[in-house]
């Protein structure tokens, strides 16, 4: 066992390779650099040339691509990825401040997926081709149509229209005020998690169907068992394998949800970190950001595989 | 209700005069000033919200309103527009000050018993120190508006309490671009000790830095040592970052945000239909331009008639109506409704101004065969991401396509396009600036001179940098009209930019506030020292 995982984490190294170089060439090869953002304003430019050649030098970016890489990649290796070429704060203390609130919204959008996707995939497969069923696959596939920025912006204009309430602006933690906190967070996390709950329905509905059909339900349903006991003792347990590891890859786009609903809730996390250095070409944080993102997916994998491999010691062959 | 809008009396005076005058009288005086009847009241703190956190504290070295809004109230300034009348300079710092006959000396007598916050008493060398560094900045500091000082030849400290600006040349525009929001005096301790103020909030304003959030908001708490007595009002003001324009609106319309400000006029009707009498709309010109620029250093634009003939392809009237959903104001160099501008009269006879579009265009067609192109010519044009922007470039290919111009859009987003216009690699270019101040110094020495940095066309007309110069020295306003009038004849002929026209904006703000008075540009700072909460 010890040495599958060795031999994984081992495997995911060049993809972290693969993926701090992406961002660089990306960032490089776009037109548009900081130090012309940082003189510029939105008055309407006007920073010499000569001044924007200053700066950058100041910046550090007239020095060769490889070599700003490489002090890139060997700050990183120290865990220290550098300072914001727009703000020159500590690139790891503003992700830092940011962290908490990604991850908060992640894992309430986690939850409301799961509290979704879950009983809605198996009564939809319990009662299939009936109008329940119907009536869910109308709503997943809703869920999976619609974009997080729209349903986020019809969201804010609902409540505002109706209400005249909006959730508060800003960010509070939820050990300082929990209630606060949920009433900023709650929004976002059911447009992200509404719109992963959209595919993980239908794929426990699917893994359910499959088990239902297998010899030792019927046996379960012949010993005169309930529909209830049934399934949340035997379907559910053996269902749920592939819905924990998309739940896993669906992490990218629980990340990418952030991005859009962080922006439109006006919530300062590392998504909406990541929207303004990609608009101001902050090279740095945008190369971090990205690494982390890749990290977790690809860390999130790993477990995945790993506990696949511990219930089931024949995947580790391959 | 209360709806309003807004001008300067000056300018209705002036507007009257010009055949301005029904335009102007629609932007009448709308003020939230003080009622009869109600005395101002003390506490509550102001909330507005501006698109982006700053990326960095010192405003010499800025040039983003996103920087200006949240820190404005923290700082003052040698001499300030008055916040009720933007066209008369009232004192700030300087209690008063006295200009040689000749125009070249500027002396300010200091206030006595300002303070710092952090404590220092105010002095001469920091206003100096503060000043230097505008002027002339030492290696390392970017000051971006210091071409608008270029008269400014030395800084002398006679005493303590004043401060001497010794000038090359007289330069009458001084006191008013003195008066921008971002000259503010910064303490030269802090200067010296760490070379700029990059991350530090100190000045001698009515409210100090309180706590900044970022990706959240910026606080500010009333200062107790102002040196204005019995001012400011407020507890304090809160500006938050709110990116989406469609949030911003809708934390207006929730009551989280005090004062907001729009481009679009359907927005104003969103949040007009929503509050009824709770909220204000003020319409307010903008001294914001939407332009089309040419690029004289690429072939064929260096040619002025091809330049002519791509303004006279555009119909400015109907850019207007499609840019600024038909609120916006046909212009030319000047701001339309300000103190400076040629008459639309007079800007008929000018290329690309005639009302009779069919004839222009048929001229245009002329001028393109003259230059050699008589099949018309192709050319890229770059314009900014955004949907003003957007719409707008459309319309410009349509109209140019009319005299046999073929434009291919390119659209940037805000990075890319400001990248290429800085290395004028570009053909056409469809974008907009601002300036903080309706002066022609401040206009042109940002925008037309040869070494303008948003000179973006690189024109260099020899007319121009001589008025230039010429105007900036004439002390009376009608003999300095005069000579702006013609220079503005001689850009706009040349085409240094296309100017389609000027934007308005829409003030939205809580009935509850007081004093406020939104102004032609939110760049001669708000400092919100007069304003008032009528409930908290």
């Amino acid at each position: 066992m010890f040495r599958y995982v060795l031999r994984r984490l081992v495997a995911t190294l060049p993809v972290l390779v693969v993926v701090s170089v992406i961002p660089f060439v990306i960032m490089r090869v776009a037109p548009g650099n900081v130090a012309q953002m940082l003189l510029s304003g939105d008055a309407g430019g006007g920073a010499s040339a000569q001044d924007a050649q200053e700066l950058n030098r100041q910046l550090g970016l007239d020095r060769p691509y490889p070599v700003q890489y490489v002090t890139f990649l060997g700050g990183l290796l120290r865990l220290d990825p550098g300072r914001s070429l727009w703000t020159k704060e500590p690139i790891l203390h503003e992700l830092w401040q940011r962290l908490p609130v990604t991850l908060e919204l992640t894992l309430l959008a986690v939850i409301i997926s799961w509290t979704i996707a879950v009983p809605t995939g198996v009564l939809s497969a319990m009662y299939q081709d009936t109008w329940v069923d119907y009536a869910f696959r109308i709503f997943t596939v809703a869920g999976l149509a619609v974009p997080a920025f729209w349903a986020g912006t019809l969201l804010v204009l609902l409540l505002v229209k109706q209400f005249h309430w909006m959730p508060p602006l800003g960010y509070v933690s939820p050990f300082v005020n929990l209630r606060l906190n949920l009433q900023q967070f709650i929004g976002p996390a059911v447009i992200i998690g509404f719109a992963t709950a959209a595919i993980l329905s239908r794929i426990t509905r699917s893994a359910v169907l499959e088990v239902l059909r297998e010899d030792y339900v019927r046996t379960a349903r012949a010993k005169g068992l309930s529909g209830l006991v049934v399934v949340g003792r035997h379907v559910l347990k053996n269902a749920l394998a592939p819905v924990v590891t998309l739940s896993a890859v669906q992490m990218g786009n629980l990340l990418g949800g952030a991005v859009v609903s962080e922006t439109i809730f006006t919530l300062p996390g590392v998504g909406r970190f990541l929207v303004d250095a990609i608009l101001h070409r902050d090279y740095p944080v945008v190369q971090t950001i990205v690494i982390l993102f890749a990290a977790v997916v690809v860390m999130l994998n790993l477990l995945t595989d790993v506990l696949y491999s511990w219930f089931d010691p024949r995947t580790r062959q391959t | 209700m209360a709806e309003g809008a807004l001008s300067r009396r000056r300018l209705m005076a002036i507007a009257a005069g010009t055949g301005l005058g029904a335009w102007a009288a629609a932007y009448r005086l709308a003020v939230a000033q003080t009622p009869a009847g109600e005395s101002p009241k003390y506490g509550g703190v102001l909330t507005q919200d501006i698109f982006a956190d700053p990326p960095h504290f010192d405003l010499h070295q800025s040039e983003t309103i996103a920087a200006l809004l949240p820190l404005a109230p923290c700082y003052s300034r040698l001499i300030q527009p008055d916040p009720f009348d933007v066209d008369k300079l009232i004192p700030d710092l300087a209690e008063r000050w006295d200009i040689s006959k000749d125009g070249k000396v500027y002396t300010f007598h200091l206030r006595r018993g300002v303070k710092f916050h952090h404590g220092k008493p105010l002095a001469a060398e920091d206003v100096k120190a503060s000043w230097d560094r505008i002027v002339s900045p030492p290696k390392g500091v970017f000051s971006v508006r210091k071409l608008i000082f270029d008269a400014i030849g030395g800084i002398e400290t006679p005493d303590a309490q004043t401060v001497r600006f010794v000038l090359k040349r007289p330069n009458w525009s001084l006191l008013t671009n003195i008066a921008h929001g971002w000259n503010v005096i910064f303490p030269k301790d802090i200067l010296d000790a760490k070379g700029d103020m990059k991350r530090d909030v100190v000045g001698t304003g009515p409210f100090k830095f309180k706590q900044y959030v970022r990706g959240v908001s910026l606080e500010v708490e009333r200062n107790p040592d102002y040196h204005v007595k019995g001012r400011p009002y407020l507890d304090g003001v809160k500006t938050f970052f709110i990116p989406d324009a469609n949030t911003a609106v809708n934390a207006y319309i929730a009551g989280q945000v005090l004062l907001h400000e729009v481009n679009l006029e359907s927005q104003a009707d969103q949040a007009r239909q929503q509050l009824g009498s709770r909220g204000v709309v003020v319409k307010t010109p903008q001294m914001s331009a939407l332009t089309m620029e040419l690029n004289s250093g690429r072939k064929p634009w260096g040619d002025p008639r091809v330049r002519q003939a791509a303004s006279m392809a555009i119909d400015r009237k109907e850019a207007m109506q499609v840019m600024t959903d038909g609120a916006g104001e046909v212009g030319g160099m000047m701001l339309p409704t300000g103190r400076w501008a040629l008459p639309l009269s007079e800007l008929g006879k000018l290329p690309g101004y005639s009302t009779d579009k069919a004839a222009e265009r048929a001229q245009a067609r002329k001028l393109l065969a003259e230059a050699g192109f008589p099949n018309g010519l192709k050319a890229a044009m770059a314009v900014r991401r955004g949907q003003q922007f957007e719409s707008a470039a459309i319309l410009l290919k349509d109209h140019l396509s009319q005299v046999g111009i073929e434009a291919n859009i390119e659209v940037l987003e805000t990075a890319a396009y400001l990248d290429r216009m800085a290395r004028r690699d570009f053909e056409i270019g469809g974008g907009s600036f601002s300036t903080a101040v309706d002066d022609p110094d401040a206009i042109l020495g940002q925008n037309y001179l040869c070494n303008a940095g948003r000179n973006y066309g690189n024109m260099c007309v020899p007319e121009v940098e001589k008025l230039f110069l010429e105007q900036s020295q004439i002390r009376d306003y009608k003999a300095r009209l005069q000579v702006v009038n013609q220079m503005e004849r001689a850009a706009l002929g040349a085409v240094m930019k296309a100017v389609l026209g000027f934007r308005v904006t829409w003030f939205l703000y809580s009935s509850a506030v007081r004093n406020y008075r939104p102004q032609y540009t939110r760049y001669l700072a708000e400092t919100r020292e007069q304003v008032w909460l009528a409930r908290s």
